[in-house]
């Protein structure tokens, strides 16, 4: 197991906390690539760094977090270490667990099987567990908690791989939780985190291309441009499910848009690979809403089609827990590497063994 | 609010709530008893190798009470032993819904005064799953453990797609029906592919726009509500749910988002 140049882990400390400091960064998500990809730990990280310069922070969760230990696999996971003057939102019933002190803020009226989603104040250092979100709903309702109570800055643990967190109607910028559970090897695990970011990365549309959108989201039905100008399509959900006869009796031959207020799934992205003669532009209103395998997008990229999508999605960071969980660990520098010369343009940062790791294969990403 | 109140717990006289140890012959003994089957036939070799292997799971004093030949060079063994290690009541948190026992004749007749309207349920079994008698059991008119299933609940109309329904078809059925509510059942197998497949769904759900206006539940022996929450959805149901369980937990909260 190869450890990281000593110089590299402060390299990356000085990078991360800064760039997540950045005024226009109110809410910032950390997503991961997979379970156990390292999200907390890189929060954790973020957290004991950016402190200082954030003012208050405001901690939420899309999964459950700060338990301690896996449900599945059993293996210790990190906490969430919380300090006095700290926000965080979650479920009343979580507070038990927490052993933190904490004085309860704001009530949202909001109920889970844990009790009510609440807002709290940490009075006193300790742990806690951040539980309770399942829809969008929920999480926006605790940021409006957590700023009526004066956080500065708010951060988002991620659950799994759900992106739900990162859609540009909830934060400002994403750090991906990437490491060695995607694959068994550096270049397996570079491949897929760059297919993640590419899909997060999708392209911004062009200015006529969001009055389409805008039209069928109105509608909630897909709208269709080509040469003979814009239209509804009457048979929706054939089209926006992507039977074949549908798409090929509703776009036009040669160039056209097509904007669907919903998802984007494996059979909507087979359909337009299999037309012929056409070049599709599909609009969306961002990345989270495309759930098509990223072999297929790239199929129908390479034979001309193309995705845009109305509202970008910032990634600000990779983060890379080296710890493989199930598989073997990999080589932290390797993975940044490989990372990195595939994706040029965002700060891709390791993680350290943690010499304090659990004997049973704890998670070690210690994302610096 | 650090800890439960564990005091509210009418535990036996002696027993200390953050520490709490199996029970045998005397309080805090630690004393439990195992089982295993051994593919050796039963000789004095084989019962010693049966303690043994009671040590290293951390018991002291194990002892054989029980053995038997299997046959077909098996052997079986129960053991006794005392367990070393003690939980804390008061840290542990498990979510859960609402525990009252409700009828059929109950959750109809409060559907059809309070919502005026029947429930629309979309079941499945879903991605490579193709264990279906979960669903089965919990939506098929013949229901489970003596009690029915959602079908035959008059104010349900519900629906079971079946097995390795993919999740871009359960959604188009969803979308189409206008479900109140989704049930997913899951066994989760190998490699935990199917939690992923589980949390697609619950991202899918949002994206579409609907999260908000379904009730969205999963199932399955491994899904308990902690790990449902972890996924996104409201409620995870496991092992030994009866229908009547889950239709009033979809009740309560059908009406509660829509009534
Ligand atoms: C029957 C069975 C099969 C049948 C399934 C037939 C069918 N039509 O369902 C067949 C032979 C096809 C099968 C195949 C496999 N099986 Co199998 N199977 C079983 C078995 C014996 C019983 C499962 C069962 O029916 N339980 C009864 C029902 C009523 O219980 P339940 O599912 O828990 O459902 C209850 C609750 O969980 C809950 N619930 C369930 N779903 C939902 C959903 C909602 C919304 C709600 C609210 C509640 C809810 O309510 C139900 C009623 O209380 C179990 C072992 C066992 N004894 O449990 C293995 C078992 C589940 N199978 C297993 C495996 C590994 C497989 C295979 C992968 C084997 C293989 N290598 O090929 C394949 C996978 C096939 C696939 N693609 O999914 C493992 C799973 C291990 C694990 N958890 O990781 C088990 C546990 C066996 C074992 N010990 O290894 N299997």
């Amino acid at each position: 197991m190869s450890r990281i140049p000593p110089a590299f882990p402060g390299r990356i400390v000085q990078r991360l906390g800064p760039l997540i400091a950045a005024d226009d960064l109110r809410v910032v998500a950390v997503v991961g690539t997979s379970k156990n990809a390292g999200k907390t730990t890189t929060l954790n990280r973020i957290l004991e760094r950016g402190r200082a310069l954030f003012g208050p922070v405001g901690l939420v969760s899309i999964g459950v977090d700060g338990e301690e230990a896996d449900f599945w696999l059993g293996h210790a996971k990190p906490r969430i270490r919380v300090r006095p003057g700290d926000r965080f939102a979650t479920a009343e019933g979580a507070l038990s667990a927490a052993t933190a002190d904490v004085a309860i803020g704001v009530r949202t009226g909001r109920s889970s099987v844990l009790g009510e989603l609440v807002v709290a104040t940490v009075t006193g250092s300790g742990a806690v567990l951040l539980a309770g979100v399942r829809a969008k709903a929920d999480l926006r309702a605790l940021i409006d908690g957590l700023w009526s109570m004066g956080a500065g800055k708010i951060l988002i643990d991620g659950s799994y791989q759900r992106t739900m967190a990162a859609a540009p109607d909830v934060s400002d910028g994403v750090v991906v939780a990437t490491g060695a559970v995607l694959g068994p090897t550096v270049e397996r695990v570079a491949e897929r985190t760059e297919a993640f970011v590419a899909r997060l990365r999708l392209p911004v549309m062009a200015p006529n291309d969001v009055a389409l959108l805008a039209r069928a989201t109105h509608e909630n039905l897909p709208w269709v441009a080509g040469a003979d100008g814009p239209g509804p399509c009457l048979q929706a959900l054939d089209t926006a499910f992507g039977t074949p006869a549908a798409l090929s009796m509703v776009l036009p031959p040669g160039d056209s848009a097509l904007a669907v207020p919903g998802v984007v799934t494996d059979s909507l992205i087979d359909g337009l690979v299999d037309l012929r003669g056409r070049s599709v532009r599909l609009l969306v209103s961002d990345a989270t809403r495309v759930f098509a395998s990223w072999d297929r997008v790239a199929r129908f990229l390479e034979r001309g089609g193309s995705i845009r999508v109305q509202h970008p999605i910032r990634v600000l960071a990779i983060t890379v827990n080296p710890a493989g969980i199930v598989g073997p660990d990999l080589p932290a520098d390797r993975l940044v590497d490989a990372i990195g010369a595939r994706i040029g343009d965002v700060p891709v940062m390791a993680g350290q063994l943690d010499p304090d790791a659990a004997p049973n294969g704890g998670l070690r990403g210690d994302v610096g | 609010m650090k800890r439960k109140d564990v005091a509210a717990l009418a535990l036996p006289e002696g027993v200390n709530p953050h520490a709490v140890r199996p029970y045998g012959d005397a309080l805090d003994d630690g004393l439990v008893q195992v089982s295993f089957t051994l593919p050796v036939p039963l000789c004095p070799e084989s019962v010693e190798a049966a303690r043994r292997l009671g040590g290293q799971m951390g018991l002291k004093e194990p002892t054989v009470y029980h053995q038997a030949d299997l046959g077909h060079g098996f052997s079986f063994y129960i053991l006794y032993g005392k367990l070393q290690h003690a939980v804390d009541f008061g840290r542990i948190v498990v979510p859960r819904v609402s525990e009252t026992h409700v009828s059929f004749d109950e959750i109809n007749a409060r559907v059809q005064s309070v919502l005026g309207r029947r429930i629309r349920v979309v079941g499945a079994c879903t991605g490579s799953d193709a264990h279906t008698v979960g669903i089965d059991a919990i939506m098929n008119m013949k229901g489970y453990d003596g009690e029915y299933g959602l079908e035959r609940y008059p104010q349900f109309d519900a629906r079971n797609l079946g097995s390795q329904v993919p999740n871009e078809v359960l959604l188009r059925q969803i979308v189409e029906l206008d479900a109140d509510a989704v049930l997913v059942s899951q066994v989760v197998t190998q490699r935990d592919v199917h939690l992923d497949n589980l949390a697609e769904l619950a991202d899918m759900i949002e994206a579409q726009g609907i999260r908000e206006r379904i009730v969205l539940v999963c199932g399955g022996p491994r899904i308990t509500h902690e790990v449902a929450l972890e996924l996104g959805y409201d409620a995870g149901f496991g092992a030994g749910t009866r229908p009547s369980q889950v239709a009033s937990f979809l009740a309560d909260e059908v009406i509660r988002r829509k009534a």
